[in-house]
């Protein structure tokens, strides 16, 4: 353990500076609807309105040194439901950046550090080469493997492309035949679209890690990488604190980008609508009931209820609308799961998977046999409750569900899914 | 941090419970403690393979390999690497060699 002490934040002065405008911290209500809605309550002894309550009492020692904000995922859902509008999470983060390196947990540091690593700004520290030779190399399989998509293309570095697609590293690393079904979306709604060998991965845990500069440094590599290729759109894929850690940056740090920002949901109901995704739920004879979770990034934290509810109109499409169950609370009001913030990467296992325990409730409470979600970090956290309280649901990808739908799901492309589904429609 | 202990071997690890030291602390007695704790039955010349194809990668790049570069490395499909490491290579057969916890969103 580092002898590097943990510098004292004054954080009453902090949060009357978060205040808006005419609001006073002597107004609080002490309502704790904060706490009352906050998974993270109780651990470390800490909850929302504690926080707040010992700024305000000038406890500063306690607050700076408490690994309790590494344990809140700054999902926001205390400021959601804030009579005052108290963005604790910017706290939260301030405590964050107030830590010494060292003391940090080290795989949120590390993984900042590989993404700062390699011009893909990939947590994961994949070189660019290494993605363009496993997206080639799948490629050409699929080509080999599966004749109707002879001809489908991954372009790579696509000056002038619609799109600018990003990725979550995590596939091209481990499992690469989940790009296979993104792929084939493009290809059959005939979208113009590139990946770059640079800037192309999607996480940034340097945001996580309250690291401001290192977060300013890879978005500015992201827009940099977009700007460079002149695309109209950069789409995030499926996956959650992405969207919210470039539109953020954008905007705090005040970048020119050349290009508008778009999350892959928004674009699957908007290619369902306009039929070119004729899906339907004519495959799901058996009646398997399906939920979807809320990533913070995307819904609480960025869009609001207007994705929330794309996601339901695409998830209905797919598994018809008796079969679909919603979690309670939802949309912007859902709870997180607990695998935000870097909690995955915290190396704290018990306190995550207590944290947890509320998301597990809510998916068992639906009788849901899977949970659809378009971010990483929720689908981990999910599978990971799942297996420790003993789920029997299963998590996949919405791109996995939209090519089983359409009957173009190929053999390797079904990690995820139940033995119910893993030979349906082959 | 944390220790193990292993026949009367005793291992620092990180929060995850890898090797904090990793291959500079790397032996056979670590190789027999992650082989027990991941249920694997017996080792086979096939998990030695793997593992030196990742202490080799890991080496050389600092980092993991992709697992289709792992898969070309060995001549194993993904399949039978999950057969020879069941929580997978991300997690047991990095942990087995010694290379550090996955990073990023797993």
């Amino acid at each position: 353990m580092s002898d590097t002490p943990i510098k004292k934040l004054n954080f009453k002065e902090l949060a009357s500076q978060l205040l808006p405008e005419g609001a006073s911290f002597d107004s609080c209500l002490t309502c704790g609807l904060c706490s009352s809605g906050c998974p993270a309550s109780g651990l470390e002894n800490m909850d929302p309105r504690k926080f707040i309550r010992m700024a305000m009492l000038g406890m500063d020692e306690e607050l700076s040194k408490t690994p309790w904000v590494w344990m809140c995922t700054q999902c926001k859902r205390c400021q959601h439901v804030c009579p005052m509008d108290i963005d604790i999470a910017q706290l939260v983060f301030a405590a964050r950046s107030n830590w010494p390196k060292e003391l940090k947990p080290s795989g949120i540091v590390r993984s900042c550090e590989l993404t700062r690593s390699t011009s893909s700004t990939s947590a994961m520290g994949l070189p660019p080469e290494d993605f363009v030779f496993v997206v080639q190399d799948v490629l050409e399989e699929v080509r080999e493997l599966q004749p109707q998509f002879k001809d489908m293309v991954a372009p790579m570095d696509k000056k002038g492309a619609f799109f600018f697609v990003n990725q979550n590293s995590r596939e091209p690393m481990s499992e690469p035949d989940e790009m296979v079904p993104l792929w084939k979306i493009f290809n059959l709604v005939g979208a113009d679209w590139t990946y770059s060998s640079k800037g192309w991965a999607a996480e940034n845990f340097c945001m996580f890690s309250g690291d401001e500069e290192a977060w300013h440094q890879v978005i500015q590599q992201r827009v940099d990488a977009v700007n460079e290729l002149g695309c109209r759109v950069w789409l995030n894929t499926e996956c959650g604190h992405s969207y919210y850690t470039m539109w953020n940056a954008i905007n705090r740090f005040g970048m020119e980008a050349d290009f508008e920002l778009a999350n892959l949901v928004t674009y699957y109901a908007r290619w369902i609508r306009e039929g070119k995704l004729p899906v339907n739920a004519d495959w799901n004879t058996a009646g398997l009931k399906f939920t979807v979770q809320d990533p913070c990034q995307i819904v609480r934290k960025a869009y609001g209820d207007e994705i929330a509810e794309d996601m339901r109109f695409v998830t209905k499409s797919l598994v018809g609308e008796e079969n679909f169950i919603d979690m309670q609370p939802n949309r912007s009001a859902n709870y997180c799961c607990g695998g935000g913030g870097g909690f995955l990467q915290a190396g704290m296992t018990d306190q995550r998977r207590i944290y947890g325990r509320r998301k597990f409730d809510q998916i068992a409470a639906t009788g849901a046999r899977y949970v659809l979600t378009p971010c990483h970090n929720c689908h981990s956290q999910m599978e990971d409750i799942g297996d420790h309280y003993g789920g029997g649901y299963h998590v996949v990808h919405f791109w996995t569900l939209i090519c089983l739908s359409l009957g173009i799901l190929g053999e390797n492309e079904r990690a995820y899914l139940g033995p119910e589904l893993a030979a349906l429609g082959l | 941090m944390p220790t193990v202990e292993h026949n009367g071997k005793s291992f620092q690890v990180d929060e995850d419970g890898f090797l904090l030291k990793g291959m500079e602390e790397w032996n056979s007695e670590w190789v027999e403690y992650v082989k027990t704790s991941e249920g694997i039955s017996e080792l086979t010349d096939e998990h030695q393979k793997v593992i030196d194809a990742l202490q080799e990668y890991y080496k050389k790049n600092g980092i993991a390999p992709m697992v289709r570069i792992l898969s070309k490395t060995t001549g194993f499909p993904l399949k039978r690497i999950y057969e020879l490491f069941p929580s997978g290579p991300g997690k047991g057969a990095c942990k087995m060699a010694g290379l550090p916890k996955p990073t990023g969103c797993v």
